[in-house]
């Protein structure tokens, strides 16, 4: 072996040597060799829980196998990636997943395009050796933009942290744990009463059908065959930048053209371009923009302050700032998304222009993003009769469904334009889709705006790139600096948001997407392919450069430019902000509820307001919670707070939950992930006599079961039932160290030794006994 | 502890001038009469001695050759050293006094009665012997000695030397050397390190931790805070289960005691060094035994495992270098500075040092906790210091180690209890477990036993151990029911080993164990389950067959007994049982009086 040095380590992988930077995992070393080992929890941009194990390999002097994900690479190591033991324990892995997941590839919604599925394949899992009892939950259809069906979740856990260490949003705990473990929003409740922003990113990353848009097609099927409508489609940007990846054609191609055709010939009478509402809202917003700085100066900024205007199109993010940050409301631009406005004009404008009442439309968004399903059934956003704009809203990856379902040959369609007055576009709407692009495009227009002259220059780097987090520039117009930043993923908003509330940016104009890399990166795209992985910067690289390409190609690239815009204020808006303007392009905002948990943004008056328990219990609560502020890693004090809960409820209450997430900021999902792990806690209320019937091995082989069968028998309930009348709940204990006296129990607090069968039924009567004499004792100080 | 052990004693009374003067001589003539009243006077013989420096807590005497002083005597004392303990062979505990230092060492060797005959009682030298919740009583035994010595005479290095010197090495289980994990933490360049002990005691049926802390808690505290300054840490948790409500408390009094007396805190005994320890309650999660686990557990997580490296002496609790040591482990420290590593090294084997306890379980006829020098057999321990199989039964098997151990068929019952001993035959030490089964024990019901609980206490973070261990669970199922098939055998082999190499954290990766060890011994066993759907112990219910056989008088009782009314037969005639309909309860079998009802 070489010397190890200046942080290189030697090793030898399959029989070939290697020198890796230090640091490295096996898993990325191997790759270096050419070795890509099975994988399926990893993800290179979230945490590494090394738990799904398919990566394990063999390093020599180690005792078992290491998971390669996870492992960090020594100097000298020897590791082998494949030998008829690995191949057999990885096939077994594999086959353990599938052991515990429907059998129903044929008639999933990823069959072809499933991880576990090419993974099993990948492995050669022919048979199913161990098949047994499956998991069986209920699947959460509720929400608009994205469902649930854990019966196929794996349990990687990649959606937990996407959503957590991403989005910041943190909807999804593991709950439970064991065999029982499952992925699921607080208290198990739906998807559509959760935090939940419906941005899609555990669709995107999910190995499985575990998460699903909420699908449309259906309908949309129904009703392009309906002769009494007129069909109307728009899609927006990014689905041309990414569809083409459905169909086997290298990322980056922009499929505009062929996508319209294929609108057409599933039978729209007429697709226009979100492109073309990109624009208009650059009016708008960029007016606003000014109208702002004009009326308040650019000094005033902070949350509920005239700046930093914050842009409104990603719908995902709109939810999480009315949940999350109430307090940012104001400081939202009042402009409806590209895609709402176009429903707006299309019923209206365009329904006036063409003799047609809003009924005789069917209009439908094709969009890159999942949230904008749960935009389209915002009743904010519906017309004065109440009825939706926008009637259905269907994923790129809905779209390239029912193009194949047809049986179109998508890549070869001869490339078609949209139909006008709403279908003609400048540069400036195409790079909505990538972040960073709304910011450039309402830069180019305000420019203009406040000038009166075209800026010499449209193209701001500084604020492209998927890569950067918070991008940040300075613009001067007309003497004015104007410092803008631009974020995407949710994530990344918070910090940003925080840095804005602490006034530690000095910012006038923010662009946050919800998603990473913006619309480009949706939850509605297609789905990473055979080697790729999904969010990939690199693929969302190429999917940004359709966009900067047809931009670039533009003869207009600046939104004011656009002829048929102009055309539109003249016959019918007359000016950006104009009263019809208003009345059909903007919109507004208000807080929404669950309140959004930040993780240390401090309590804030927003959610003071929505717990003021009355219950004296909650008081001690606070004031064990408030004596533990302040405390070195406060969040650690939240199991201790989770005994006092249950101490003082009886049971970790769900109300407690709420309370205790509020006062901790600690985001519900993982308090109830925490309190489902742990048993010692218990959901559900529990009966007035606890019996703990102990089955450490000491009591087990002194008889422990015979006496949890008798309890069973006489309580009629199973162990964590409760009986009726809630006196006697029923638990299996743990080794309680009193095995010298097995078989042994508790009820309540008091131990009970050396109990027989026999005595199983006195030692009912004398609890029952009790309750006789204590008469009506309340059973919350019985519970205590 | 029967009479049979009185040879000739000794008691040594101190007529010093202050014991004399604080009732010396009363208790020395009471004695006397005593003695004579119980007829003990040709065995016992009762002398004077002068001051033995104990003047503090006088009147003072000691029994020879058990070796037990008793201090703060009063002259009524005489009646219960005589009748109690001379007689009837139990110390009158609340007076014995430990310091001392015959033995020159720390602790006492028990007397001779016969449980603790063969133990060496090192970790537990207190129990039952100290007032817990009195801090006197445990300065009196040379509490705080090893924290002031370590603190005032040694350096650092020089502790994590006498640790690597001991030999000692992590008795929760995995048996690292903890002189060699202690350094690791020591030589991390970082501004916080933390201390942890692992009082999770997850091991159903295991017990030792909870004695060892509600016996003598400021050991543990002493121990940690020795380590604390060996690592250069100055804060301590101690992560205990919920369910450990008295070991709780006592460990609250201790603190507070400790606090008061500057033995923890700031500036700990004017040597500079701060220390401080905070409890944390477990809530009921076998897996946060598991190092990384109960780390994300005191960081308020989900108490999942994590894949190390980093190794908690690197990488611990948030993300600081962070030494974690068992109870016992750290009831061992102020003994190896107190009385030298080369003492402690002396006792016990080539690399299993000093003593282990363990917490004797399940049928045999002590119970309870004993402490014995590593490299003693099992043999002893069962027959030598738990009084052998309850009900003169022979034994079949003994399981160590819990859930993550395996089962020790009857032929090595000569094996020394020593890390690497135990691990050859396909068990492990583990935490002190130590379960005795008789001939009515069924090996493959133990397995699923072992098994339930492994699945239930999975954390459900990786898949090996999340679904196989189910898996394994459910082909047991099959087998104690008579569903198995022989194929099933090879299926949990090739399970076993999948869940065993794969797994993340220990719990998988030995939760086969049971399985693999008693397939390995008891084969058989498995074979008769599924071949001949036979339960060869007779616990496997719905394996029973009750049969009637020749010596049926046709008396009609297990008949009438019946409650599905399956057995037949005209009265003073053979009765026979209709197998379809048997639901084996067994009721004909314990009715009949003339053994014609077979059970197998
Ligand atoms: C599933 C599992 C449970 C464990 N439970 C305990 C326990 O209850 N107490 C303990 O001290 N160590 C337990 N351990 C071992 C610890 O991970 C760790 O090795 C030990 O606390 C280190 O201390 P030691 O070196 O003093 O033994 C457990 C390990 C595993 C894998
Ligand atoms: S849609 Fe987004 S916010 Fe909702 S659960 Fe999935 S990742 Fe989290
Ligand atoms: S839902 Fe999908 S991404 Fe989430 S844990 Fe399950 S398999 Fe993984
Ligand atoms: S081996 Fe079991 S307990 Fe350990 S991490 Fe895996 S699932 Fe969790
Ligand atoms: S990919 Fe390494 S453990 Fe899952
Ligand atoms: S096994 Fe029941 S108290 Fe220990």
């Amino acid at each position: 072996m070489s010397e190890k040095k200046n942080g290189q380590v030697n090793l030898i992988i399959d029989g070939v040597r290697v020198t890796v930077p230090e640091g490295t995992t096996i898993m990325h070393a191997a790759e270096v060799v050419g070795v890509k080992v099975p994988r399926l929890c990893y993800h290179p941009y979230l945490s590494t829980p090394g738990a799904c194990r398919v990566c394990v390999v063999e390093v020599e002097g180690a005792p078992g196998l290491v998971a390669s994900c996870a492992f960090p690479v020594a100097e000298g190591m020897n590791v082998r990636t494949t030998s008829p033991k690995l191949r057999q324990i990885r096939r077994n892995i594999v086959e353990l997943q599938l052991d515990n997941h429907p059998e129903d590839c044929q008639t999933c919604e990823r069959d072809g395009n499933c991880e576990l599925q090419r993974l099993a394949y990948q492995l050669g899992v022919r048979e199913r050796k161990f098949a047994g009892e499956k998991k069986n939950y209920k699947s959460d259809y509720k929400a608009p933009g994205v469902i649930r069906d854990p019966n196929k979740c794996i349990l990687c856990g990649r959606c937990v942290r996407v959503c957590g260490e991403v989005q910041g949003i943190h909807t999804l705990t593991v709950a439970h744990r064991g065999f029982e473990s499952v992925v699921v929003p607080t208290f198990e409740r739906s998807l559509a009463d959760s935090v939940c922003s419906n941005c899609g990113q555990c669709i995107n990353v999910c190995p499985t059908a575990a998460f699903l848009e909420n699908m449309n097609y259906d309908e949309v099927w129904q009703k392009l065959s309906d002769p009494h409508v007129t069909k109307v489609a728009q899609f927006a940007p990014s689905v041309r930048a990414a569809i083409g990846e459905a169909f086997g054609i290298p990322p980056g191609a922009n499929m505009e053209g062929q996508t319209v055709a294929a609108l057409r010939r599933l039978g729209f009478d007429y697709v226009f371009d979100t492109q073309f509402t990109a624009d208009l809202t650059i009016m708008e917003e960029a007016n606003e923009l000014v109208n702002r700085i004009k009326a308040h100066g650019t000094s005033d900024l902070g949350p509920g302050k005239p700046l930093p205007m914050l842009t409104s199109c990603s719908s995902a993010w709109m939810k999480f700032v009315e949940q999350f940050y109430p307090e940012y409301i104001p400081n939202i631009s009042s402009c409806k998304s590209p895609m709402s406005m176009q429903g707006a004009l299309i019923k209206s404008y365009w329904a006036e222009k063409m003799g047609l009442g809003a009924q005789d439309i069917y209009s439908i968004a094709a969009m890159c993003c999942t949230a904008k399903k749960y935009e389209a059934a915002r009743e904010e956003l519906r017309d004065e009769n109440g009825l939706p704009y926008v009637d259905a809203v269907i994923t790129t990856r809905e779209l390239a469904w029912m193009i194949k379902s047809m049986g179109l040959d998508f890549a070869n369609l001869e490339p078609e334009e949209f139909d006008n007055p709403l279908g003609e576009s400048t540069g400036a709407g195409a790079i909505f889709g990538a972040t960073g692009g709304v910011m450039e495009a309402a830069v180019r227009t305000a420019h203009q705006m406040l000038t009166g002259e075209e800026m010499p220059d449209v193209n701001i780097e500084a604020v492209r790139g998927v890569t950067g987090a918070i991008k940040e520039a300075s613009v001067e117009i007309a003497g004015i600096t104007i410092n803008v930043a631009v974020t995407h993923g949710m994530g990344n908003a918070i910090k940003l948001l925080e840095a804005v509330r602490r006034g530690e940016k000095n910012v006038h104009f923010i662009e946050i997407m919800g998603c990473p890399g913006g619309c480009i990166g949706g939850g509605g795209q297609p789905y990473a392919g055979q080697d790729a992985v999904p969010m990939d910067r690199e693929l969302m690289a190429k999917r940004a450069s359709a966009l900067y390409g047809i931009d670039k190609a533009k003869e207009h690239r600046c939104s004011h430019q656009n002829e048929h815009i102009q055309k539109l204020y003249d016959d019918y808006l007359e000016k950006p902000g104009s009263h019809r303007a208003h009345k059909l392009l903007h919109t507004h905002y208000r807080q929404h509820f669950p309140h959004g948990v930040i993780p240390g943004r401090g309590i804030d008056g927003n959610q003071e307001s929505c717990i003021r328990p009355s219950d004296p219990r909650f008081l001690e609560l606070e004031a064990f919670i408030n004596e533990r502020k302040g405390r070195p890693h406060e969040d650690s004090e939240l199991i201790p707070v989770l005994h006092k809960a249950q101490n003082l409820f009886g049971y970790i209450a769900e109300e407690a939950v709420e309370y205790i997430a509020t006062k901790m900021q600690i985001p519900r999902s993982k308090i109830y992930g925490v309190a489902t792990f742990y048993h010692y806690f218990s959901l559900s209320p529990r009966g007035q006599f606890r019996v703990s019937v102990c089955m450490g091995t000491a009591c087990y082989v002194k008889g422990a079961g015979d006496l949890a069968e008798e309890f069973k028998r006489i309580l009629g309930i199973d162990f964590g039932g409760i009986t009726a009348d809630s006196v006697f709940s029923l638990e299996c204990a743990r080794c309680i160290g009193a095995c010298g006296q097995a078989p042994v129990l508790m009820v309540n607090d008091e131990v009970h030794t050396r109990v027989t069968v026999p005595q199983v039924q006195k030692i009912v009567d004398q609890y029952q006994e009790q309750i006789g004499k204590s008469g009506s004792r309340e059973s919350e100080t019985a519970a205590r | 502890m029967s009479k049979k052990n009185h040879k000739h004693r000794v008691v040594a009374v101190c007529l010093g001038p202050s014991c004399r003067k604080k009732g010396g001589q009363a208790l020395f003539d009471n004695l006397k009469v005593e003695i004579q009243r119980a007829h003990l006077s040709e065995s016992v013989e009762v002398v004077e001695t002068g001051c033995r420096g104990l003047c503090a807590r006088g009147p003072v005497a000691h029994v020879y050759p058990d070796n037990i002083t008793y201090c703060r005597l009063t002259p009524n004392d005489a009646t219960r050293i005589v009748q109690g303990h001379l007689v009837s062979g139990h110390p009158m505990e609340d007076k014995v006094s430990h310091a001392d230092r015959i033995a020159n060492r720390s602790f006492r060797l028990f007397g001779d009665a016969r449980f603790f005959g063969k133990q060496l009682r090192l970790t537990l030298r207190n129990c039952g012997v100290i007032d817990p919740e009195n801090i006197d009583e445990y300065l009196a035994v040379r509490g705080y000695e090893a924290l002031a010595k370590s603190l005032t005479g040694m350096k650092p290095e020089e502790v994590i030397q006498a640790m690597r010197d001991s030999g000692l090495r992590g008795r929760g289980g995995g048996g690292f050397p903890t002189g060699v994990k202690w350094n690791f933490a020591a030589t991390q360049k970082a501004d916080t390190k933390y201390i942890i002990c692992n009082a999770d005691e997850g091991d159903p049926g295991a017990f030792m931790d909870r004695s060892a802390i509600e016996g003598d808690p400021h050991t543990i505290l002493e121990g940690m805070a020795i380590g604390g300054y060996a690592i250069g840490a100055h804060q301590g948790y101690i992560y205990i289960r919920a369910e450990y409500p008295l070991a709780v408390k006592r460990l609250e009094i201790a603190l507070e005691q400790a606090r008061a007396h500057n033995l923890i805190g700031k500036d700990i005994l004017g040597s500079g060094f701060d220390f401080d320890i905070e409890v944390r309650l477990g809530a009921g999660a076998f897996v946060c035994g598991e190092e990384t686990a109960l780390i994300h557990s005191i960081e308020g997580e989900r108490g999942t495992p994590r894949p190390r490296p980093p190794y908690p002496s690197v990488e611990g609790l948030w993300g600081k270098p962070t030494v974690i040591n068992n109870v016992e482990t750290w009831a061992n420290v102020p003994v190896i500075i107190l009385d030298g590593p080369e003492w402690f090294a002396s006792i016990g084997t080539a690399d299993s040092k000093g003593t282990k306890v363990f917490a004797v379980a399940g049928k045999v006829r002590n119970t309870g906790l004993v402490e014995v020098p590593m490299g003693m057999t099992l043999r002893e321990i069962v027959y030598d210091v738990a009084g052998g199989v309850e009900g003169g039964r022979s034994l079949k098997a003994i399981q160590t180690g819990g859930p993550s151990g395996g089962c020790i068929p009857a032929q090595y019952l000569d094996t020394p209890v020593d890390y690497e001993s135990l691990k050859g035959i396909g068990s492990i030490m583990g935490s002190g477990g130590l379960i005795v089964m008789d001939e009515t024990t069924c090996m493959v019901d133990v397995a699923k036993y072992f098994l339930e609980f492994t699945m239930n206490e999975s954390c459900g973070k990786c898949t090996p151990c999340r679904e196989g261990t189910k898996r394994m669970y459910e082909i047991l199922e099959r087998i104690t029911s008579g569903r198995g098939e022989e194929h099933d055998i090879e299926l949990l082999e090739e399970l076993g080993e999948t869940v065993k190499f794969a797994s993340l954290c220990g719990l998988g990766q030995t939760a086969p164990n049971p399985i693999l060890s008693t397939i390995r011994h008891f084969r058989d066993e498995y074979v008769a389950h599924t071949r001949q759907k036979r339960c060869p112990a007779g616990v496997c219910t719905q394996l029973i067959t009750y049969e009637i056989n020749d010596a049926c008088i046709g008396c009609g009782a297990c008949a009438r007994k019946c409650p599905v009314k399956c057995i037949s037969g005209e009265t003073r005639k053979l009765h026979t049982i209709d197998q379809s309909k048997c639901i084996k309860c067994g009721e004909c079998f314990a009715a009949c009086r003339f053994d014609a009802v077979t059970r197998s």
